[in-house]
């Protein structure tokens, strides 16, 4: 009788995708679409060649070094070499330059003196991510220029070129990125944004699927389909979207840990029933907001409103310890939060499984079957009063 | 319905109508207290570090201290191996560990070389530079005393390690526009035209797809739309926006001391063109969906690749050139490009020409797109998504 009912209803929600083609694509190469498009803006992976201006006051061997040694470096490119400041400044602001190196004169002659001038950087911090790229590249490339009169100095102190490179040394900081030590754009931005993206998806297909049943006042023939079980007719409904969505979050998985090589250092068993636990969570809970509000409008309304930056309140973009205690509130509200800390555990981290049983448990039991047991009553309710059907 | 009618009638079908009004009014006001809130503190501060003390010295605690000290990184605590921190990196409770080997302070004073290991978090990129980049320093500030004795000790004359702790360092860097390198200020400027974008989008394809499941437009009474009445709802749309725009240039940026206010006459002009240009790609989208919901279900999604496309939360350069093409379609990246040249980095006219000109193509593109797909609908045709 209840396979009978999410036979029937699934029937029905087919033969509507196959007569509504927009409704389907929304559901499948429209999101799939939108996530290729998403994850070829990250694909190269690592920031190259981004222009900055080059003022060079010194004219000396030394700055030129430090020319070829910007030119040499990855993500450095010098795109204008202005006579002055005041020529680079109208660069940046249109935007033709991120970045301005300035050597002043008597750089390397003050330098030898050894009483140093700095070289300055100017970044434009409005494009913070490109700045901080080519910052570090800079300090890298002043460094290995630098790095030698360094050593010069300090051999005058006693001890020659030996005793000098031994004092250099004296303290090192060896400096490592644990648990994906490559930095690629690729991984961790398409990472975190392409589950995001998916959930949206997921949610806003959700929320259309339920909500016009009751828009389009066809929510009587919805149960009847389903024999009159709100279940299996919820079930039913939401089988397609599952699946395709379910299939897409695979792709996911498989493209970024299998065919571009991103491997998880934990379980990626683990990681895909996280993914399709979010995939749940974001059924559950439009079908509570249908189910509470009656509206396909306001359900949708919320559900993006309300998680559309999710992404913002992981700690991904900007750490979760420096958040106001009013968005750290917000991150433990936002599923999506749950599901980011499954993924780094077991695809960056390689964490043991029981670290994440917590999050498990938080989709499950907050955003699953909370949802479902407010949702799941509430819609076979509306379903009898035929009178509330039709809000738009 | 003549221009005046028709411009009447677009606003009132959108104030009065709490589906369009919600996202056009309510969310507008309400995402200037939303969306900044993860960004709001603005600089990164207390990233909590566990150092792994093996040593146990008076210089350990010393730089237990000086780390304590710093604006962005905290001492959560001390542990007496790395093993016993790791846990807690893994589950997120830290951002970094700090390994102080075993006879650090002695080797330092011997002038043996030693070091410090630092490990941060690479799944948190902002975390792992903050964590690595504050111990660096504070590594280097926290041993140069005993650096500079040890110098003394082996006949270095004092005054020559005195000269060496006061020159210059060999790069100074100098934040240009966003001076207090603020996350808020970096992140929010920028996504106030994708977010204005976004919300009134959303709110005018409610309006005109409630207009198509109607069937005949108000604004076309005879199932003609005029030149006129056309003009009118371009007109009352492009109002919106424009509103949208200015309360977020002239009150947020002010209300959280944002960048700002650079060149605002520039801005304003700029708001004025990046209006027309969504407004018509509101109507056409609107006119082609033809479903009053049908907006709040795609434009989330899509959001996070238009907002990666504009090229100021990552380089255009870095981006395929097909994609930096495609880009050029959508208002958003010129959006969102000239209003922080304009905004917060004062550029001339003439400096943000290429988003002007840009913007400039996409309003007439797109105002003429949208004059045909409502003349199309407003005699009361089917949408496609509708059907």
């Amino acid at each position: 009788m209840f396979l009978a009912g999410v036979r029937g209803a699934c029937a029905r929600e087919i033969a509507y995708l196959r007569a509504h083609p927009w409704d389907l694509a929304l559901i499948s190469w429209f999101p799939a679409l939108a996530l290729a498009l998403a994850w070829a803006i990250f694909a190269h992976g690592v920031n190259v060649k981004l222009p900055l201006a080059f003022v060079d006051e010194d004219h000396s061997p030394g700055s030129r070094r430090l020319a070829v040694a910007l030119e040499a470096a990855r993500s450095t490119n010098i795109a204008a070499r202005p006579v002055a400041l005041e020529a680079a400044w109208p660069l940046v602001r249109a935007r033709q330059v991120y970045a301005v190196v300035h050597v002043p004169a008597d750089w390397e002659r003050r330098s030898q003196r050894g009483d140093p001038l700095p070289v300055v950087l100017y970044t434009n911090e409005q494009y913070h991510a490109a700045g901080s790229s080519l910052a570090n590249d800079v300090v890298g490339a002043i460094g290995s220029v630098a790095g030698g009169k360094v050593l010069t100095s300090l051999a005058g102190l006693g001890g020659g070129f030996a005793g000098a490179e031994r004092r250099a040394g004296a303290v090192r900081v060896d400096l490592r990125t644990l648990y994906g030590p490559q930095l690629s754009f690729e991984r961790a931005l398409a990472g975190a944004f392409l589950p995001a993206m998916l959930h949206l998806f997921v949610l806003g297909g959700a929320a259309y699927a339920i909500g016009r049943e009751y828009r389009d006042r066809s929510a009587g023939a919805w149960l009847a389909s389903g024999q009159g079980s709100i279940v299996a007719a919820l079930i039913g409904k939401l089988l397609p979207l599952l699946v395709c969505f379910t299939a897409l979050a695979v792709g996911v998985m498989a493209w970024l840990a299998g065919y571009r090589g991103w491997t998880a250092n934990g379980s990626v068993l683990v990681w895909g029933l996280g993914l399709f636990s979010l995939v749940l969570v974001c059924c559950a809970i439009p079908a509570m907001l249908v189910g509470l509000t009656g509206t396909l409008r306001v359900a949708l309304a919320v559900v993006a409103v309300t998680n559309v930056t999710a992404v913002s309140f992981t700690g991904f973009t900007y750490p979760l310890f420096s958040m106001t205690t009013a968005a750290k509130v917000w991150s433990a509200i936002v599923p999506f939060h749950y599901f980011y800390e499954i993924q780094q555990q077991q695809w960056n981290i390689g964490a043991p499984l029981a670290m994440s049983a917590a999050p498990f448990a938080v989709l499950w039991g907050v955003y699953i079957i909370v949802p479902l047991l407010i949702g799941v009553p509430l819609l076979a309710k509306r379903c009898r009063h035929p009178e509330g059907w039709g809000e738009r | 319905m003549n221009a005046w009618q028709a411009f009447r009638w677009t606003l009132r079908s959108v104030l009065l109508d709490k589906g369009a009004a919600l996202p056009a009014v309510v969310g507008v006001v309400a995402y200037f207290l939303f969306y900044p809130l993860p960004y709001d503190p603005e600089a990164v501060r207390a990233v909590p570090v566990v150092v792994a003390d093996y040593d146990a010295s008076p210089m350990s605690r010393q730089l237990e201290r000086d780390l304590d000290a710093t604006q962005t990184v905290r001492v959560q605590g001390v542990a007496r191996s790395v093993e016993e921190a790791v846990p807690r990196l893994q589950n997120g409770e830290i951002g970094g560990i700090v390994v102080v080997p075993k006879d650090f302070h002695r080797d330092v004073l011997h002038g043996t070389p030693t070091g410090v290991t630092v490990m941060g978090n690479g799944g948190y990129i902002v975390v792992d530079g903050t964590v690595l980049e504050t111990t660096a320093q504070v590594v280097a500030e926290t041993a140069a005393p005993a650096l500079a004795a040890h110098l003394v000790q082996s006949n270095v004359p004092p005054a020559a390690v005195m000269r060496m702790a006061h020159a210059a360092p060999a790069l100074v860097k100098q934040p240009l526009f966003n001076t207090v390198q603020g996350y808020a200020s970096y992140v929010v400027p920028a996504s106030m035209g994708l977010i204005v974008h976004q919300l009134l989008i959303i709110a005018i394809c409610i309006v005109i797809g409630t207009w198509v499941e109607g069937g005949r437009w108000a604004i076309a009474p005879d199932g003609r739309l005029s030149v006129r009445g056309f003009a009118g709802l371009l007109a009352g749309f492009w109002l919106l926006v424009f509103a949208a725009l200015m309360f977020w240039i002239g009150f947020v940026f002010w209300y959280h001391d944002l960048p700002r206010a650079a060149n605002l006459p520039g801005a304003i002009a700029f708001g004025a063109l990046y209006a027309l240009a969504v407004a018509g790609l509101g109507i056409a989208l609107g006119s082609w969906m033809g479903t009053r919901e049908r907006a709040l279900q795609i434009i989330g999604g899509i959001s996070i690749p238009l907002l990666f496309l504009s090229g100021f939360a990552f380089p255009v350069e870095s981006i395929s050139a097909p994609l930096v093409w495609f880009s050029h379609l959508l208002p958003s990246t010129p959006g969102i490009q000239g209003f922080i040249k304009l905004n917060q980095m004062g550029a001339t006219w003439h400096e943000a020409w290429p988003q002007v000109r840009n913007l400039l193509l996409l309003a007439v593109l797109y105002t003429a797109v949208a004059w045909w797909a409502a003349s199309r609908r407003a005699p009361g045709a089917p949408a496609p998504l509708a059907a």
